[in-house]
């Protein structure tokens, strides 16, 4: 089931309404429904993988209490690890497996050695990156006794498996996730109205921006090699808020939908496109997974305590593991790569953490240099994203190729329709812009106190969601 | 919570008013087209003899005016640039559908040597023609039939029905290549500037592998909806700048299940290897579409039926 389809329509005003007056004397209640519907939502796409997410569940659940309970810091460690293999075995199978053994075979071959190599015909079960995460930080957050283990399975499992992130994030953590649950809710209208308001949002953002974008960015990159220079730029320009406006829009109807059943989730994004220097965009993209990446990886290794080696060796430590959660493939490797070079002339002239706050806050317009800023931000952020796009390195070199060799500065070549789309990319953007200091673009709409005006802008978003929904795509994030 | 959910249904009910408004839109739509033909089916006006179907091949080789000045009967041609067998099949069921329509006495189906029930680049239904002629219901069944609309929300809501080309209240024009004669043929006449004038000597060898079941599928209902309806089908090979695809014809005649005639054109004739004939190598020029249907109206004089 996805966010964008008619069944997810139906299934959550049901599980809203079961949830607020049926189940809402009782604190179990609520959480036994929340994860019946959180697993017959996941059980939508292939009922097989539920056993997957029970299962790795189970484990976690099981060897955090058996952690905190160990004797000896011997059983301690055998439990810790027992779990860190197991999770990390499931997604290194499912995910790495048939990259690491064709990467390898053609190592060999480069020396001559032909091998055949068995490769597995599975199809990836969904969300496995982001629950393996979740369960990932449980198990170290209790093995370095940052926190106690969850006794409760129902709550546990909730904080697993709640439907709004099970699939696509954000990677919450027990610290912030597990005391919601464990802690009774009450209906709150402000909130409620604020969480339909920014499913709405995400929505328009998924299924008008990235879906329109999605059409043109297919288009070009599916056949490259017969446009100019400057339609291939347009075409990684649309996959640049293709990507975005796919990913964030599903994070906003995460934290929306989550709001309804008076849930807070983590923040995943912070309208990264305005970033004037790459550190403050990673600070403000896929924020849950970078922040991970930073807790449970970067500080263990030694963080930016040691000295320039250390700094420079940890973060592309970082983000060559970041792209390559992302696929087993080497373009997400080369995207990682690439990011960590971005960030090489920040650290090392300690300037990485330098814009810190909101751009041009409290005014309409940034500054010049501002402005410089967020456009080398932007256009280093789209050079990225073709080698993400791209099918294999061949495919994003010769994209890239194309680009400076043929006609840049010609006019694009692109359809009639694709100026819609371009219009729906600068009404995003106008929008995220205005509302750039609220934790999403439409958080302080009820500024404008003259209501007609407010359902009149909602209005005419939900007839571009309804006009331009054709058939459901799902999101990119998905296959992550 | 009752707020929130008084709110949230007034909201709907507005919301729900509001959509109606937009049927102007989509009523306004199909005049805004230039290409009429799939409306003329659909709305029940086409009342010829001799019906032309096919892509851009179709459309730009036959001329459905010579059959009307050489044999004096009513001929139509139907076919749509850059449209498959599926889009074929449809259009043609919609013809028959439609009561208003008259049944054609033959049906000239021309085919895409190689790729007719193959997965195509550039042939596929063409959902772009049906979308401004959403204020047509079967239309609209026909794109809830291939999952493009939700049904329910089909009923309910008029914004469902439209896509984004229903919002470019533009009035589309003919193009150098897209302009169409009363008789609905599309020929062309001039030369694409990268026609590469080399002549294909080695004649292709059709294979099945890569057939489509869903092409193969519409194809056959193709057949089996003349035959029901006892209309003799021609099934057409149009020249290309190469030598005729071997085993190509035979396919066809397999998927015609003994229903259709298989014609090819005179590979022999000079004209079919000439460049000046051509618009481009999948495509005859102005000149070359009328040496093509000439030879399509004897071959279609012998075998008229009575």
């Amino acid at each position: 089931m996805i966010f964008n389809s008619l069944d997810f329509a139906l299934f959550l005003p049901i599980v809203f309404i079961l949830y607020w007056f049926v189940t809402q004397k009782s604190l179990t209640a609520q959480n036994i429904l929340l994860l019946v519907a959180s697993y017959f939502f996941y059980a939508f796409w292939d009922p097989r993988f539920l056993l997957l997410l029970m299962f790795s569940t189970f484990l976690d659940y099981f060897t955090g209490l058996r952690m905190f309970d160990a004797k000896t810091i011997q059983w301690k460690k055998f439990w810790f690890w027992l779990s860190i293999i197991v999770n990390v075995g499931f997604l290194g199978v499912f995910k790495y497996y048939n990259f690491f053994a064709e990467s390898f075979a053609s190592m060999l071959e480069s020396f001559g050695m032909h091998v055949e190599v068995w490769t597995l015909q599975i199809i990836l079960p969904v969300g496995i990156s982001f629950y393996t995460f979740h369960g990932l930080s449980y198990v170290i957050d209790i093995y370095k006794e940052r926190i106690k283990p969850e006794r409760n399975f129902v709550d546990y499992a909730v904080f697993v498996s709640f439907f709004p992130l099970l699939v696509a994030g954000p990677i919450e953590r027990a610290t912030h996730l597990l005391p919601q649950i464990q802690k009774k809710r009450v209906f709150d209208y402000r909130k409620a109205i604020d969480g339909m308001r920014q499913i709405l949002w995400g929505l328009f953002k998924k299924v008008v921006v990235a879906d329109g974008c999605a059409e043109w960015a297919n288009m070009i990159f599916n056949d490259a090699d017969a446009y100019s220079g400057s339609t291939l730029l347009m075409g990684a320009i649309f996959f640049t808020f293709q990507i975005y406006c796919d990913f964030s829009g599903y994070s906003d109807i995460a934290l929306g939908t989550a709001r309804l059943f008076g849930i807070e989730l983590l923040r995943n994004f912070a309208f990264p496109y305005f970033s004037r220097d790459i550190a403050e965009f990673w600070r403000r993209w896929h924020i849950s997974l970078s922040s991970w990446f930073r807790d449970y990886l970067y500080i263990p290794l030694g963080g930016s305590k040691g000295g320039l080696g250390m700094k420079i060796r940890n973060t592309f430590i970082i983000f060559v593991v970041s792209g390559f959660w992302h696929g087993a493939n080497w373009t997400f490797i080369v995207w990682g790569a690439l990011n960590a070079l971005y960030f090489m002339p920040l650290l090392l002239t300690k300037s990485n953490r330098t814009n810190l706050e909101i751009v041009a806050q409290g005014k309409w317009f940034p500054t010049i240099r501002e402005l410089v800023g967020m456009v080398i931000t932007f256009l280093m952020a789209v050079f990225g994203w073709i080698f993400f796009r791209a099918k294999d390195m061949e495919h994003a070199l010769s994209f890239i190729k194309g680009i400076f060799s043929k006609n840049l500065w010609k006019a694009p070549n692109l359809p009639e329709l694709a100026d819609l789309t371009i219009f729906f990319i600068l009404f995003m953007v106008f929008i995220e812009w205005i509302g750039r200091e609220s934790k999403y673009a439409l958080e302080n709409i009820d500024k404008v106190r003259f209501a007609p005006a407010r359902w009149l802008f909602y209005t005419a978003l939900i007839v571009c969601i309804i006009v331009l929904s054709g058939k459901e795509q799902e999101f990119i994030y998905f296959q992550f | 919570m009752k707020k929130f959910l008084i709110r949230l249904a007034i909201f709907c009910l507005v919301f729900f008013a509001l959509d109606k408004l937009f049927i102007f839109v989509r009523d306004a739509s199909p005049a805004l087209e230039v290409d009429r033909r799939l409306e003329y089916i659909v709305t029940g006006k086409i009342k010829s003899d001799v019906l032309v179907f096919g892509s851009s091949r179709g459309a730009r080789s036959v001329i459905a005016q010579q059959f009307i000045d050489s044999l004096g009967i009513s001929a139509y041609n139907l076919a749509f640039p850059g449209s498959d067998v599926t889009f074929h099949e449809f259009a043609l069921r919609m013809l028959l559908e439609n009561k208003g329509n008259k049944r054609p006495k033959t049906i000239i189906l021309v085919v895409d040597d190689g790729d007719e029930v193959k997965a195509s680049k550039s042939l596929k239904f063409r959902l772009d023609r049906m979308y401004p002629l959403v204020k047509y219901k079967p239309i609209r069944d026909e794109l809830v039939k291939r999952k493009e609309k939700k049904p329910i929300l089909n009923e309910l809501l008029v914004i469902h029905q439209l896509n984004k080309s229903n919002f470019l209240f533009k009035q589309r024009k003919f193009t150098k290549n897209d302009s169409i004669m009363p008789c609905g043929s599309m020929p062309i006449g001039h030369q694409k500037k990268t026609f590469d004038k080399i002549y294909g000597h080695e004649p292709y060898n059709y294979s099945k592998i890569g057939e489509m079941p869903q092409k193969t599928r519409a194809f056959r209902a193709f057949v089996k909806m003349c035959k029901d309806n006892k209309i003799q089908l021609i099934v057409a090979l149009p020249p290309n700048f190469r030598k005729i695809s071997t085993g190509f014809a035979e396919r066809m005649k397999e998927l015609t299940d003994g229903y259709g005639i298989v014609w090819k054109y005179n590979e022999s004739n000079p004209a079919f290897s000439n460049p000046d004939n051509f618009f481009d190598n999948a495509h005859l020029q102005t000149s070359g579409s009328i040496i093509y249907t000439d030879e399509l109206v004897k071959f279609y004089s012998k075998h008229q039926p009575h």
